[in-house]
């Protein structure tokens, strides 16, 4: 079988299995049988490829080429060694964990989670691809936060999860960054070539400063360490996996995959502090724990932190040491993670307070915690003495600065850890019992024995096996992580002779047995509470919503003023210097007449802000509407003039439909300073504005497009009329697209105002008095519309040539039609506008359309001359298209009207308010 | 000429922007319109005046003609600003109706900035440009 097929097998086994089962909907004993059998797959298939030579990356496929983005996984021995571990473990915790919670809903999800965390840390050890690697690991960091916080409405462990999510990811931003640096850097972003490049140190030293956030977060170091024992609110299998060969193993097993590329920077070395502190503190904190899984997370934290401080020492064997120390550490702290599950199961309770003499009950869970703790401790001939020896060892051989805090990080939080594995052996199996809990201690099934079993027995195995362990593990796999053969060194045995690391040890064991003997648990040292780092994280985190929710009232504030003033002020701003340079030179005289205009448009603006009455300033505004249509005359675009008038009345009429019935004005006083900085922001951008007109004149520059479209519209388009041909035929796509809006708009109004309530029925048409009509309107309004359409024809028909086209005869027929009707309040008369302005939208979809049919681009025009009676009759196609403008316009305007028109006021609906009175 | 649409040009906006800032929502409809105006008439300006409309007689002369190019753009520019003052008032009444606010904030506004405003006199009093 080929490696790629295998690799990807070792990552995906776990989750797929785990997901099938789940998916077919099997009990959870199933679910949990095929999550062990997917694990188990996963660890042969890593063993098998541990056993054949090959080793380097495989390439499985390609992602993202360009980015240097692929699936790719690193087949070399640390990585399947760790994949072993990772599997294996896997294995046991799920056994456990079906054991643990019975047939229920929660362990389902929790079964399935488990699996899919272990597949993306399988795929965080094997990937070869930096980005692929951090994909994974992000993954870790998201499935463990549904695996921290699966009680369901439980607050607390919502929030532990919230806050280990957030503390890991932002550790991570970091790593993504030191990984596009690499990239940029080398040119690859496959960790195997990667590693068998030299880095100048200043770059080692770059890269590392970036990693280190992400080791220091997923690793739970000190000072950002408190999610770790926050995360205790998962279920005890759950931390059981997380906090012994998983999730906190991130960081180190990152650092020791980059230990040959960055190993070489001065920075390295801080990783010793780091740790020697975070060892200390989590010891010191253990101590002060009664609860006794709060217990074993502190102890991970303190083990964390020794490993950091061996990886530190930077040597080629402090890597061994720190490689030992992993594995024989995952082991240990999984097996006593289930064990603090199996009491729980026994005696209801985790607190010291409460536990003792649970021997008599459970001995063979007694025995299975002792070895367990005595590997934690160090004791001989358990796994955890000789990887402690080992670091011990490498301690000494340190440099004289580093030899200072790292023999003392390591004594001190060793005697913690003996102190308090004592304590958790003795205060919880011997003794007798302290609460009424322990007595109705239950024999466990054997179920739940199964996994710490075969934990404590590969821990007890491993002593006296030192000598095969360090040939077909350790030392392959340090030759694997540092790149080459160690060379040849003491091999790992349980007895070098006494020497200085043997005392040390003795010293160790016998300070922290003797201390916590001697003091009990009275000896209880508390962290201070203000320093408590779940409480500083959550006052962080308040303070930062905090600073948001004040961002986002200026940024984003509920009343738009506040921002559009913000970005008129802005674009004021930046155009002053445009103002200056305008106002450099003095203006042309004006035009008197034009003069006039403007003296009567400023009257009219004026009186727009003094008025109150909503009707008054629409009548005010649209006068200020035909003042701007005259200097459209005056500035020579009678299509302009014809349209702005039209446009007025239009709008005029929707203004006072919509006015009806709207609560009054806000009578809200603003405040003096926000109107004066209104005011001043109003008149400086009117001055810009007035400015720009100016500058816009001095460019100057003659248009080609101009001389273009005047020296074509009659040649090539046979009209006279440049504005029309230019909607028509030159820009009619741009017409065809602004029809559709102002179609779009008059609907968007009609699902805006359909289905509304009507308070009042009471508005009436001023020429319209119930019961007693006029004969002159109605009979007008006959005239109206015939007559309206035959100006609209012509408007249309002349449109090419002279001023008119299809806007203007749209607008001028949806008056006509509009202006009917509230004549003779027939609203039923309007139900088909939308019809009329949907045909309108489908005429200029033929007409796009219809020219391809003759092989020219779309909206291509024909014309020609038809020979009728002796007579030349010129046509041309772009009428069609502005028949299509005139429907669309009028209908959609009319369609607008009859949405914001009452509906009480129909005549049809009279009979039926009559039947209801 | 420039003069005068240079005036008229400022004139609108200067009103637009007032209104347009205000806490009504019927306002800021009005003064979009205005605003809407003095951009047509800005659009106008990159073409120049000209001495005659860009209709043509037939004889071929081009001089003095007016630009066509921004007239076109202005003309469906003041049918679209019509549709979308035409939506804008659609809301109004929707929003009056359903909501029954008048001002562009919505009620549960908590603008820590004005709450210094005492009710009496509506915020159009004494603007002038």
């Amino acid at each position: 079988m080929s490696g790629q097929f295998l690799a990807t097998l070792v990552v995906i086994a776990p989750a797929l299995l785990a997901c099938l089962g789940a998916i077919t909907r099997r009990p959870v004993r199933d679910v949990a049988t095929l999550a062990v059998t997917g694990s188990l797959i996963s660890s042969l298939a890593a063993a098998w490829l541990a056993a054949q030579p090959f080793r380097g990356p495989v390439l499985v496929a390609d992602w993202l080429p360009q980015l240097l983005v692929s699936v790719s996984w690193r087949v070399e021995t640390v990585t399947l060694a760790l994949a072993i571990l990772v599997t294996v473990i896997g294995a046991l915790v799920v056994q456990f964990t079906a054991a643990y919670f019975g047939e229920s809903r929660a362990a389902r999800e929790i079964l399935v989670l488990l699996a899919l965390f272990e597949t993306s840390m399988l795929g965080l050890v094997l990937a070869d691809n930096l980005y692929l690697l951090f994909l994974f690991w992000e993954i870790t960091g998201i499935v463990s936060f549904f695996l921290i916080g699966s009680a369901r409405g439980d607050a607390a462990a919502f929030g532990a999860a919230r806050h280990a999510l957030l503390i890991t990811s932002a550790g991570a931003l970091p790593l993504l960054v030191a990984f596009i640096y690499l990239t940029s850097r080398t040119g690859t972003a496959s960790l195997s070539t990667l590693l068998g490049l030299e880095l100048p140190v200043a770059a080692q030293t770059i890269a590392l400063a970036l990693l280190l956030p992400a080791v220091v977060t997923k690793s739970a170091q000190v000072p950002l360490h408190a999610w770790l024992p926050g995360a205790m609110a998962a279920p005890t299998p759950v931390s059981a996996y997380l906090h012994s060969a998983t999730m906190v193993k991130a960081g180190i097993i990152l650092l020791l995959y980059v230990y040959p590329l960055l190993g070489g920077s001065p920075l390295w070395t801080v990783l010793v502090p780091i740790g020697a502190v975070t060892c200390v503190w989590g010891s010191f904190r253990a101590l002060g724990e009664t609860d006794i899984k709060l217990l074993m997370a502190w102890s991970t934290v303190s083990q964390l932190g020794l490993l950091t401080l061996t990886i530190g020492l930077g040597t080629d064997l402090a890597m061994r040491a720190a490689v030992l120390h992993l594995f024989a550490h995952a082991v240990f702290k999984a097996g006593l993670f289930l064990t603090v599950g199996g009491v729980d199961k026994a005696a209801g309770t985790r607190s010291l307070l409460e536990l003792g003499g649970l021997r008599e009950h459970t001995p063979r869970l007694f025995v299975l915690a002792a070895v367990l703790a005595g590997s934690m401790a160090g004791i001989p001939p358990l796994a955890g003495f000789l990887s402690k020896e080992l670091v011990l060892k490498k301690a000494m051989l340190s440099e004289p600065w580093v030899h200072g805090i790292a023999i003392s990080g390591i004594v001190l939080g060793s005697i913690g850890t003996v102190a308090y594995s004592s304590r958790f052996v003795f205060e919880v199996f011997l003794g007798r019992s302290r609460g009424a809990a322990t007595d109705r201690g239950r024999r466990l099934k054997p179920s739940l024995l199964l996994a710490p079993a075969i934990l404590a027995v590969l821990t007890l195995a491993a002593g006296p096996g030192a000598a095969w362990v360090d040939r077909w593990f350790l030392e392959p796999v340090t030759a694997s992580v540092i790149g080459r053969m160690l060379p040849a060194v003491t091999p790992l045995s349980l007895w070098y002779g006494v020497n200085a690391a043997l005392v040390l040890s003795l010293v160790i064991v016998s300070v922290g047995y003797f201390s916590d003997r001697i003091l009990g648990l009275r000896m209880v040292p508390r962290g201070p509470r203000a320093l408590s780092g779940a409480r500083l994280f959550d006052q962080a985190l308040d303070a930062c919503q905090g600073l948001g929710a004040r961002f986002s009232w200026l940024l984003a504030s509920l009343h738009p003023a506040v921002y559009l003033g913000l970005a008129l002020a802005a674009g004021l701003v930046a155009t002053v210097p445009l103002a200056f340079d305008a106002l450099s030179v003095s203006p042309p005289p004006a035009h008197p007449v034009g003069l006039t205009t403007v003296l009567l448009l400023a009257a009219v603006l004026i009186a727009v802000l003094r008025v109150r009455s909503r009707l008054t300033r629409v009548l005010l505004v649209s006068v200020a509407g035909f003042a701007v249509a005259f200097l459209y005359r005056m500035l020579n675009a009678p299509d302009l003039l014809l349209t702005q008038l039209l446009v007025e009345v239009l709008v005029t009429i929707f203004f006072a439909l919509g006015l009806r019935g709207l609560p009054p004005e806000p009578t809200k006083r603003v405040p003096p300073a926000w109107r004066w900085a209104r005011r001043s922001l109003a008149v400086g951008l009117g001055l810009l504005a007035g400015s720009l007109v100016f500058a816009l004149d001095r460019v100057g520059a003659p248009s080609q497009v101009k001389d273009y479209y005047l020296a074509a519209a009659p040649d090539l388009a046979k009209g006279l009329n440049v504005v029309n041909v230019t909607l028509t035929d030159f820009r009619a796509l741009d017409t065809l697209m602004e029809t559709f809006v102002v179609m779009l708009a008059a609907f968007g109004v009609a699902g805006l105002v359909k289905g509304r309530e009507w308070a009042s029925t009471t508005w009436s048409c001023p020429l319209d008095v119930p019961g007693q009509r006029t004969g002159l309107l109605p009979g007008m309004s006959r005239l109206i519309l015939p007559l309206a359409g035959v100006l609209a024809v012509s408007l249309l028909l002349k449109g090419h040539n002279e001023p008119g086209g299809g806007f203007v005869a749209g607008l001028a027929f949806g008056i006509a039609s509009i202006l009917a009707i509230v004549v003779a309040a027939r609203v039923r008369g309007l139900g088909s506008a939308g019809g009329v302005s949907l045909a309108g939208g489908a005429v200029l979809l033929v007409s796009l359309t219809g020219s391809l049919l003759f092989g020219a681009p779309g909206l291509t025009h024909a014309h020609g001359e038809l020979q009728i009676l002796g007579a030349g009759w010129k046509w041309h196609t772009a009428l069609l298209f502005d028949l299509g403008v005139v429907l669309a316009i009028a209908g959609g305007t009319a369609a607008a009207t009859r949405a914001l028109w009452p509906p009480s006021r129909a005549p049809s609906s009279n009979a039926d308010l009559g039947a209801a009175q | 000429m420039i003069t005068v649409m240079a005036l008229a040009v400022a004139l609108l906006v200067v009103v637009g922007v007032e209104l347009l800032l205000g806490r009504s929502l019927f306002k800021a409809i009005l003064g979009l319109s205005l605003l809407a105006h003095a951009a047509h008439l800005l659009m106008i300006a990159t073409g120049g005046v000209g001495t005659s409309p860009p209709v043509l007689d037939g004889s071929g002369s081009v001089v003095g003609t007016a630009d066509p190019l921004p007239q076109a753009l202005v003309l469906t520019a003041i049918v679209i600003s019509m549709a979308v003052t035409l939506y804008l008032v659609g809301l109004l009444q929707a929003s009056g109706r359903r909501l029954g606010a008048s001002a562009v904030e919505p009620a549960l506004a908590s603008d820590p900035g004005r709450e210094a405003a005492d009710p009496g006199e509506s915020d159009s009093s004494g603007a002038s440009p």
